[in-house]
């Protein structure tokens, strides 16, 4: 069991130097504590948990195929309800796991009301595999499948926002989160964890091999993506929504996306678009308050 | 090779790369077509790029008798090997620094290897520079094969009864423990003494640190403590990504040399 | 007279879960398979089950979440059919390799397209490889005493896989016959709960079924084929406690009917052979020397047991509800390799049918029967015959008749 000696995420692991989504599965499990079952699919955090035979994560982890974190959390909540025993039941999966291939399973979950957290940790594509796009990838980003080239120009799309997809199954509890505000952070695990039934929570994992950029910048990118408004910390709890945060001046969008060679190619009048949207978007907060409406649909 | 009329194969251990870890790839010379497609587990040569990984038995692990080990070390390194051994060495990072400004030793070292294995042509590594890179980074790479060429010393090295090659016996011991599925115990240093990565120190100003914590909650690894004498790195599994160095309001950790 | 209540295979299987105590059943509906848990759900509603009902939203997680519950240690049921065989395929694998011993009731039913509802084995037989065991039942007490005896075979600690019954779509899953359900506390008995599990333990944590290197894999596989092998000793001796127990012969690895001094002898999975063995005796009454292996345990596969009771025939006829494109009928190819090396080895001939519903009766097991006659008077006869292809219009027939 995991204990001031015997820590939650043992060190020596395999993930990269510097990787957000290590430091994030670290600062949930502590706040969850050791009464917890883990399932987690193929993704890195999946190829981090063993190094056989020693394992990574200091409690129990089952580990599932890609699509099945919420069927595993399904099977296992229902099993834990014939034995009587109580335990939190964590799903820890990547943006891909999450928004793509597992979304109908995920969505199941929370129409039947099971009760588990749901982290998806969102590195904005398929990491594990050589960062390839995922539903998640925004619009922009160079990927190892949208390389960009005579004919075409990186990720043209927009990203999939889960969040507001997770809050229209009318989900108890949903929250997003970030690894530079680590406080907000624990208070929305231990929230995840009280509440009944499904709790999710979408927490932005700086990836420095994936992202290109250097890997002491991790939580300071986190930090400038919720800075400059890009990233917005929030919390749905029973259908009562909450900005976690609403940053006082809100810095640059460039300062996000300058320092990855993901978005090396941006010009500036990119920048300028992209800065207009997200003004435009916090002016409207500012004016009509927050809320979870879709934008209308980007160019 | 190719330009000196061989054949050759190449291939990197399989697997997901994660950045910093060590990787280990895999060369095959032939004049004849190369049709074996494992691992290269009796090497004749064994090129290392990062004198650090020597801590690690299994790096020479299996170099044949008389074969070579090309290091890339500022001086003669430390090594230990249970079967006598051709050991070169030469500054690689120091010559890549000099002239990229940058750490990038791959070409030095394969100046190194050129001189020092000799069973490929300098005029046709040259080549295959040229080919390689473009023509505005070319020549700077060729005169940094030609200096580590100049550079590269090389020694005879007696084999030690004091190193133990054998492999170890335990890999298996789950087997009779935990007999049905692949089942992992919590346990530290899974991917090695991860702090054979870093390539800087995080060194902490004990009086500049207002012991905020904040390097504590910010560190992946969870390698940083605090105690009573204040702020604690465990260097062993430290991976040197120099985030508690950003984290720290006070500036009280900086980057040093590694094991200064 | 057998005593018993009026039911389907599907009503069977369902009581059979019920009396085997299952903690959870997570499915999804198809036909032919809904019955079954559309009555399970009605036992839990009611109170008559104490199982927690799942209805997912897959096929894929329908196997996953009993992967997960029996990981957790307790006993765990699904059922499907065809296409939902066939979605939960990546699972399949994982569930054998997880060493979860879930029990699956498979009702067959055809792939699409076209689509079909009706019965043959190319659902359950494309999942051959993925490591689970296969029972096939032939009658609708089989569908209720395997599934049963499948929890037994399942949890024994010298097998640990997953359990696939197999009843017929239709011919059992539909039709109305004398079930015997035995009593609760008989079934107790002869079914223990399942021995304790602590892979989740949260006092002792670890992580299961993660990555591994090359050298360790094949350990795992090792220990997997080492584990389907001793099923074969396990299914034997739990077919013959249960006969013991109840009276009932219906578990095992074979079931052979006259076949001792048979001169030709069919050999079929499922409910095709409970209509063999009455062409079988109308045969003897004629004097034929006929005889009929029904084949209980498809895998593991009882090579050994099979070719002995085989090899004194002079023809074989393999009856294959699925097929191998390309290649030929799965069935024979396992009963002529289980054949290969004896010294004198009847011929077996590889008759193809039963696809989608379609009959095997009386008229094709005569057609049958003329062409292993052919055989074993020496005339060049094809090895393969597909039953039931009509000829084109002008005439041809499609290639194999
Ligand atoms: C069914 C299936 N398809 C594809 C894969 C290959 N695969 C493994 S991990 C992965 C990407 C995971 O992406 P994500 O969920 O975002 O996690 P990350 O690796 O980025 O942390 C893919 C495509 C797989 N394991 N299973
Ligand atoms: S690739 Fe990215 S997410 Fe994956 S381990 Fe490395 S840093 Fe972490
Ligand atoms: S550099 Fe700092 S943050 Fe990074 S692993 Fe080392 S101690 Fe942790
Ligand atoms: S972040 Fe800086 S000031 Fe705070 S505890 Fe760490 S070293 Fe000390
Ligand atoms: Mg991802």
């Amino acid at each position: 069991m995991a204990t001031r000696e015997t820590p939650f995420v043992m060190p020596g692991n395999s993930s990269c130097a510097g990787c957000g989504a290590v430091l994030i599965a670290r600062l949930v499990t502590e706040a969850i504590g050791p009464n917890q079952i883990m399932v987690i699919p193929a993704c890195c955090m999946g190829a981090v948990a063993t190094s056989f035979p020693k394992a990574t994560f200091n409690v129990p982890v089952l580990r599932t195929a890609f699509a099945s974190t919420a069927s595993f959390l399904t099977g296992l909540e229902a099993s834990a309800k014939a034995k009587g025993q109580d335990v939190t039941l964590v799903g820890f999966a990547g943006d891909g796991a999450t928004v793509d291939i597992g979304l109908a399973a995920l969505s199941g979950a929370i129409e039947r009301g099971h009760s588990f957290v749901y982290v998806c940790y969102d590195n904005e594509g398929y990491m594990n595999t050589g960062f390839q796009r995922s539903g998640s990838t925004p619009r922009g980003a160079q990927t190892s499948t949208t390389p960009g080239g005579v004919l075409s120009r990186y990720k043209t799309e927009v990203r999939k926002d889960i969040a507001k997809i997770v809050a229209a199954h009318g989900i108890p509890y949903l929250a997003t989160a970030s690894p530079a505000y680590p406080a907000d952070l624990r208070r929305k695990v231990e929230r995840a964890v009280a509440v009944k039934g499904p709790a999710f929570l979408h927490i932005m994992s700086p990836c420095p091999l994936g992202w290109g950029f250097p890997s002491a910048q991790s939580v300071q990118l986190a930090r400038t993506a919720v800075e400059s408004g890009l990233w917005k910390l929030y919390e749905l709890d029973h259908g009562v929504l909450r900005l976690s945060l609403a940053p006082k001046k809100r810095k640059a969008v460039r300062e996000f996306f300058a320092p990855q060679s993901r978005f090396a190619h941006l010009t500036n009048d990119v920048y300028e678009g992209l800065q207009a949207e997200v003004d435009g978007e916090w002016a409207t907060i500012e004016k009509e308050g927050f809320s979870l409406r879709c934008e209308t649909a980007r160019a | 090779m190719l330009k000196d009329g061989k054949n050759a194969q190449a291939f990197p251990e399989f697997g997901p790369e994660r950045r910093g870890a060590p990787v280990r790839s895999y060369l095959r010379i032939d004049d004849q077509p190369i049709l074996l497609r494992t691992p290269v587990t009796a090497p004749d040569t064994v090129v290392v790029m990062d004198a650090t990984l020597l801590e690690r038995r299994d790096t020479v692990l299996g170099i044949k008798p008389g074969g070579l080990l090309l290091v890339n070390a500022p001086e003669r390194p430390p090594v230990v090997v249970s079967v006598p051994v051709r050991m070169a060495w030469v500054d690689a990072m120091r010559i890549s620094a000099s002239l990229f400004g940058k750490q990038i030793p791959n070409t030095a070292m394969l100046g190194a290897w050129c001189r020092v294995d000799g069973i490929v042509g300098q005029a046709a590594i040259e080549a295959a520079i040229r080919e390689w890179f473009p023509a505005k980074h070319a020549e700077k790479n060729i005169e940094a094969a030609r200096r580590a060429w100049d550079a590269v010393e090389v020694a005879e090295l007696e084999a030690s009864s004091a190193s133990d090659t054998a492999k170890g016996s335990s890999a298996f011991a789950f087997l009779d423990d935990y007999p049905i599925i692949a089942t992992a115990f919590p346990g530290e240093g899974g991917a090695g003494r991860t702090g054979s990565w870093r390539i800087s120190d995080p060194v902490v100003d004990a009086q500049r640190c207002v012991r905020c914590g904040r390097c504590v909650t910010a560190c992946p690894e969870g390698v940083v403590a605090m105690t009573e004498d204040g702020v604690t790195i465990d260097l062993t599994y430290c991976k040197g990504c120099g985030i508690c160095a950003v984290e720290c309001p006070v500036q009280a950790i900086r980057s040093g040399e590694v094991g200064a | 007279m057998t005593s018993g209540r009026n039911m389907t295979a599907t009503s069977a299987v369902a009581y059979a879960a019920r009396l085997a105590q299952v903690d959870v059943v997570a499915a999804y509906p198809i036909t032919p398979q809904t019955r079954i848990i559309e009555a399970i759900s009605k036992f839990v509603a009611d109170g008559e089950m104490k199982a927690q009902f799942v209805q997912v939203e897959s096929e894929h997680s329908a196997l996953a979440a009993t992967i997960a519950a029996s990981s957790n240690g307790v006993r765990a049921f699904t059922a499907t059919s065809s296409q939902g065989l066939l979605y939960m395929h990546e699972m399949m694998h994982w569930a054998a390799s997880a060493r979860v011993p879930i029990v699956m009731a498979n009702v067959n039913r055809a792939v699409a397209p076209p689509w079909n509802i009706y019965g043959d084995h190319q659902d359950a037989i494309s999942q051959r490889d993925t490591g689970w065991l296969q029972l096939f039942a032939e009658t609708n007490q089989h569908a209720l005493d395997m599934t049963l005896q499948a929890f037994r075979v399942a949890e024994d600690p010298r097998v640990q896989l997953p359990v696939m019954v197999n009843l017929d779509g239709f011919t059992l899953s539909h039709t109305y016959e004398q079930v015997v359900v035995p009593e609760a506390d008989v079934v107790g008995r002869f079914l223990p709960p399942r021995p304790p599990v602590d892979w989740l333990d949260v006092g002792h944590p670890r992580t299961i079924n993660g990555v591994v290197s090359p050298e360790h894999y094949i350990q795992f596989r090792a220990l997997q084929k080492d584990a389907a092998r001793r099923a074969l000793a396990v299914i034997a001796e739990v077919g013959d406690e249960f006969a013991k127990q109840f009276g009932r012969d219906s578990g095992g690895l074979l079931s052979l009917e006259q076949v001792e001094d048979a001169e030709v002898i069919f050999v079929v999975l499922g409910s095709a052979a409970s209509t063999i063995r009455s062409m079988v005796r109308a045969w003897r009454a004629l004097g034929r020397r006929v005889g009929v292996v029904s084949v209980r345990s498809y895998r593991p596969f009882p090579d050994v047991e099979l070719a002995e009771a085989v090899a004194g025939a002079r023809a074989v006829v393999v009856w294959d509800r699925a097929y191998s494109f390309g290649c030929g009928g799965p069935l024979a190819a396992e009963v002529r390799s289980a054949l290969y090396g004896r010294n004198v080895a009847p011929v077996v001939l590889g008759a193809v049918g039963g696809f989608g519903g379609a009959p095997i009766g009386p008229a094709e097991l005569e057609k049958a029967l003329e062409w292993a006659d052919a055989a074993m008077l020496g005339r060049p006869v094809p090895l393969e015959t597909w039953f039931g292809v009509k000829a084109y219009r002008d005439g041809r027939v499609p290639d194999g008749n």
